[in-house]
């Protein structure tokens, strides 16, 4: 058979191309002149490429800095981890504290992590809303004020319930293990349209079928007039007399990391959505400090670990969606804003299943040869740790060794998930501790898990979702940031991304970050006196 | 931060060197000094680089291919374009520690002249040894050799995976208009 050439991108791109305000780092460089707008966001992850959409609609002068590509997914995404690891992720996916306790991965080129993301789609929980309202005076976050504002979301990235038929074989074993034990579970609501059920969701989807800030928020805010400049790496926030007054940019060729240059951008509002683990940097890198200090001490991160369970029949977890079914259970923050855990199914391609399996060599092997019949999920910890993220010279040192209270239910979530395995047929689950390769039989074997531990030396932990590293609060005493995402003790300076949430979510958090973009917004709007 | 050096894989340098004596020592070789250059990494460290990645997938069983036919060198060189320089630098740190360990725990030869059997008693020691560095550097070989390693076509039989669909694909343009009948955000959030 004689397939088709791969397509360009389609009309929509070319004809913002031709409004002459997608900048990329080339001409800016030759240009070698500044850049000025009435409002400059850093970042275009979902906070930050919602800020820039609302904005852009409403009529303000707009610019969005992007440090990454903006990707042709049809031409440049090739489904291959050698490629798109570098292409779409800070840190090629594997950004790591010091200690290689925590493993980080969060997106870089336009659209974010929402590029690289599995789509998962779900509403902060009004148990976490009342949370934050109970404990850190936050107001105008209630369920009733968001509702409209998750709808509106909701439709621009098109989210939808996922089918049945849209349930993969590694998913099917999830929810195979939970009904059995009676536990409770649901497929959720994904932002694809027509999904070919491909599986390469992680690595960009090719096919455009998923409804990324790429193809969403950030191209309908340069239809409306905003512009979008590329390859701009922040380097730092300019700012004078406690009030920021724009950024240095350094020019970089995405692609090859070259260096092309510096730019200047003058602004009269600063708006960082650069995530929660960028903002906070961003901030430190700057010399800027909240009233209370503190912006880059309260991390959280949903951790989690990869629980295997080995099965006679072929799961080919690779391939559909990979992320359909979870099971809710045990998730305790649902009823009261605290605790708990998702356990939610992933599996990855050779390159990154090979990273999180047990050691190399023989063991390494035999686990591969059993790549087809393996079945993979994490528990995903609402978190209480404080982690920290700050410069350490020229780099981005993370911080984070889970407290008690979350050990405890790490090694909660690993036992009950290595149970659902069992109860769905495993003939033996995996464990996840790097000193050696533990593997269970059956069920009573479950316990060794309490004798291991969940310490640092014992699991490497790994995170896809930064969050509340630049807390809003009622006060400089509770939070770094106002409701409105103003920093506290600064002028002209916002932050709109997942940095702002008190508490982590506990659910994927993509809507909810989609969301804290466009709360920024409008009370940025109302600050310029703006209706829109 | 946004635009700050990306740094996968980042050792604490610190703790790695204070935790292995070797690492102090190789650490101070005039030739480990920091270096933006690619060309740092030829000579010993891919060497040393090769030999570790022998170690961990030339024992994996005889389905897989060697590090030869599933091209870990030329994969190597490509992943190591898309690093920074002071990782490719925090990587030649990691490939010294490995090559002079032997000589520090009484073998009279660098990593890469052992024997396959030996190269692979001393890693497997290493993600359950006492040395709390040790392990880190135990993760880190891990993260960065794996994807290197199956990033190659020929390492996907022996797994049955099948790769990307791109190569077999190639469905028509698919591009929604942005949705464009929004309600002024005032009306929503007053």
């Amino acid at each position: 058979m004689i397939m088709p050439d791969r397509p360009t991108d389609g009309w929509l791109r070319e004809r913002l191309q031709k409004t002459g305000r997608i900048l990329d780092p080339f001409t800016l460089a030759r240009a070698g002149k500044p850049l000025k707008a009435d409002v400059v966001v850093v970042g275009t992850g979902a906070g930050g490429s919602a800020a820039f959409r609302e904005l852009a609609r409403a009529g303000v002068d707009v610019l969005a800095l992007e440090a990454g590509a903006y990707h042709l997914p049809q031409v440049e995404f090739n489904q291959r981890e050698d490629r798109m690891l570098s292409r779409l992720f800070w840190s090629m996916g594997a950004r790591t504290d010091p200690g290689m306790n925590l493993t980080m991965t969060h997106g870089r080129g336009v659209g974010g992590s929402t590029v690289h993301n599995i789509c998962l789609s779900e509403d902060t929980p009004p148990a976490i809303l009342r949370r934050w309202a109970d404990e850190a005076g936050i107001v105008g976050w209630d369920e009733a004020t968001l509702a409209p504002v998750f709808e509106r979301v909701r439709r621009n990235i098109r989210v939808s319930a996922i089918d049945e038929g849209q349930v993969n074989l590694n998913n099917a074993v999830v929810r195979r293990g939970a009904e059995a034990l009676g536990w409770s579970g649901r497929l959720y609501d994904h932002n694809r349209v027509a999904c070919l059920q491909c599986g390469y969701c992680v690595l960009g989807c090719a096919y455009n079928r998923k409804q990324s800030a790429l193809i969403t928020y950030v191209p309908d805010g340069i239809a409306a007039g905003g512009r979008l400049a590329w390859g701009c790496e922040v380097r730092r926030i300019r700012h004078d007399a406690k009030r920021a007054t724009g950024l240095e940019v350094a020019l970089v060729d995405p692609h090859s990391g070259r260096s092309l240059g510096s730019l200047t951008v003058t602004a009269g509002e600063v708006v960082v959505a650069g995530s929660s683990v960028m903002t906070p940097a961003l901030l430190d890198a700057s010399g800027i400090r909240d009233t209370g200090g503190h912006a880059g001490k309260r991390l959280r991160v949903h951790p989690a670990v990869v629980v295997a369970g080995r099965f006679d029949e072929q799961i080919d977890g690779w391939t559909g969606l990979p992320q359909s079914y979870v099971v809710n259970e045990f998730a305790d923050f649902y009823k009261d804003g605290h605790g708990g855990f998702l356990i939610i199914p992933l599996f990855g391609h050779p390159g990154t299943a090979a990273a999180m399996m047990p050691g190399w060599g023989p063991t390494l092997g035999r686990w591969m040869k059993q790549y087809r019949h393996v079945s993979a999920s994490t528990p995903l910890v609402h978190d209480e740790t404080a982690g920290r993220v700050r410069m350490d010279g020229d780099r981005v040192r993370l911080d984070y060794e889970l407290n008690a209270g979350d050990r405890q239910t790490l090694i909660d979530g690993i036992k009950r998930t290595a149970e659902l395995y069992f109860a769905a047929g495993a003939r033996e689950v995996l464990l996840p501790f790097r000193r050696r390769e533990v593997v269970i039989r059956k069920p009573a074997e479950i316990d060794i898990v309490d004798s291991i531990g969940v310490g640092p030396a014992e699991v490497l932990l790994s995170s896809v979702h930064p969050q509340c590293a630049v807390p809003m609060g009622a006060d400089p005493d509770r939070g770094a940031c106002d409701s409105a995402g103003r920093l506290f003790g600064w002028q002209g300076l916002r932050i709109a991304d997942g940095s702002l949430f008190p508490s982590s979510v506990g659910v994927p958090p993509q809507l909810s970050i989609y969301a804290a973009g466009t709360m920024v917004a409008r009370g940025l709007l109302r600050d310029l006196g703006g209706g829109a | 931060m946004i635009g700050m050096a990306i740094d996968p894989f980042q050792l604490d340098r610190r703790a790695l060197l204070k935790g292995t004596a070797l690492g102090a020592a190789a650490a101070l070789l005039p030739s480990v000094g920091r270096s933006d250059e690619l060309a740092a990494w030829e000579g010993r460290p891919y060497a040393v680089a090769l030999a570790i990645a022998e170690t961990l997938f030339g024992r994996m069983g005889d389905d897989f291919p060697d590090i030869e036919q599933a091209r870990f060198g030329e994969h190597l060189r490509d992943f190591l374009t898309q690093l920074d320089a002071p990782t490719r630098d925090d990587l030649v740190l990691l490939m010294r520690v490995v090559e002079w360990w032997p000589a520090l725990t009484g073998r009279f030869a660098r990593f890469s002249k052992l024997d396959l059997e030996t190269r692979g008693r001393i890693l497997d020691a290493w993600p359950d040894h006492w040395l709390g560095p040790l392990r880190m550097a135990a993760t880190a070989i891990k993260l960065v050799f794996a994807p290197v390693y199956f990033a190659d076509d020929a390492t996907w039989a022996p797994i049955g995976y099948d790769g990307p669909w791109v190569d077999r694909f190639a469905p028509p343009v698919f591009e929604l208009p942005p949705v464009d009948d929004d309600p002024p955000l005032s009306e929503i959030l007053p």
